[in-house]
């Protein structure tokens, strides 16, 4: 997987060419009528170590931006916002029982949803290609550095 | 930035008085081994202490976010210490044996919270003495 990188620090963020985000730093991977969604390297690093995820249903619709589940680390607790509109398909039950595969592969083993698109052209319009992500969590990033540094 | 503040005072003798922040006070003294008073609380207790409280409450915090039912938890922490030149002493190593008995979970999951309990622990995370844990997980 290529991947573009924004490096703050220790921290190196990864943020994959062939993805579609939000910029409630989660992604979509489009196939056909299906798409996956997780949450990025970015967040995952944000929320530091994920202990709980609450995933939607199976069958139900969620529209573009819903939230669609929810994560809890020992430092925030935050929703899934949904990159894509549709009707979940498949949830990962795998973070149920390893909640951490969110951070440890947040592209891979720790993806959240699959979703059957009902209207991904409107919804594409809202969603950003990788060097705009990037640009988004650099901001992000600066934004959090500053707050720090004021204490 | 947080603060936090405590107050000691000379009462008599080799007794001190702690006034923390919190609200907590307690009569002090060096332990018995460096001449000081048997039943009080000692330097070296709250330094033990404080990794064994702030540990036990990170982990508390973190198995309420991870819906872990915990049944019962106690532990005791032991330090050790070591003198340089026979007479600078410091702790070398901080070993806590916590007992935990919980519901409905995994050995992998609880020993993962202890390790994100230690890692997000502030007095852990300040020290610069070695701190380990060694858990007895029971799974009901």
């Amino acid at each position: 997987m290529e991947s573009l990188e924004f490096k703050l620090d220790k921290w190196t963020f990864k943020v994959p060419k062939n993805l579609m985000y939000n910029e409630n730093d989660c992604w979509a991977k489009i196939d056909g009528k299906l798409a996956t969604v997780g949450i990025t390297d970015f967040l995952q690093n944000v929320m530091s170590d994920i202990v709980f995820v609450e995933l939607p249903k199976i069958g139900d619709k969620i529209e573009q931006f819903d939230e669609a589940g929810s994560l809890e680390s020992i430092k925030a607790t935050l929703d899934l916002i949904s990159p894509v509109s549709g009707v979940i398909e498949e949830v990962n039950n795998e973070l149920s029982n390893a909640p951490d595969l969110a951070n440890t592969d947040p592209y891979g083993k720790g993806w959240f949803l699959k979703v059957r698109l009902t209207d991904f052209e409107s919804d594409e319009e809202n969603l950003i290609g990788a060097d705009a992500y990037l640009e988004v969590i650099k901001k992000k990033a600066e934004k959090e550095q500053q707050r720090l540094k004021k204490g | 930035m947080t603060e936090y503040s405590t107050v000691v005072e000379w009462k008599n003798d080799l007794y001190g008085f702690l006034r923390c922040g919190n609200g907590h006070e307690a009569t002090f003294s060096f332990p018995p081994e460096f001449h000081g008073k048997k039943g009080v609380f000692t330097p070296e207790d709250a330094f033990v202490a404080s990794l064994n409280m702030c540990i036990h409450m990170t982990f508390l915090a973190v198995c309420r976010k991870a819906r872990i039912n915990l049944v019962r938890y106690e532990c005791e922490a032991k330090g050790e210490t070591k003198s340089e030149m026979g007479n600078i002493y410091y702790f070398s190593k901080v070993t806590l044996h916590p007992k935990i008995v919980v519901k409905g979970s995994t050995m992998e999951t609880i020993q993962r919270l202890l390790g994100i309990a230690k890692k997000n622990c502030i007095v852990s995370n300040s020290v610069k003495c070695s701190v380990e844990i060694l858990p007895e997980i029971t799974l009901q």
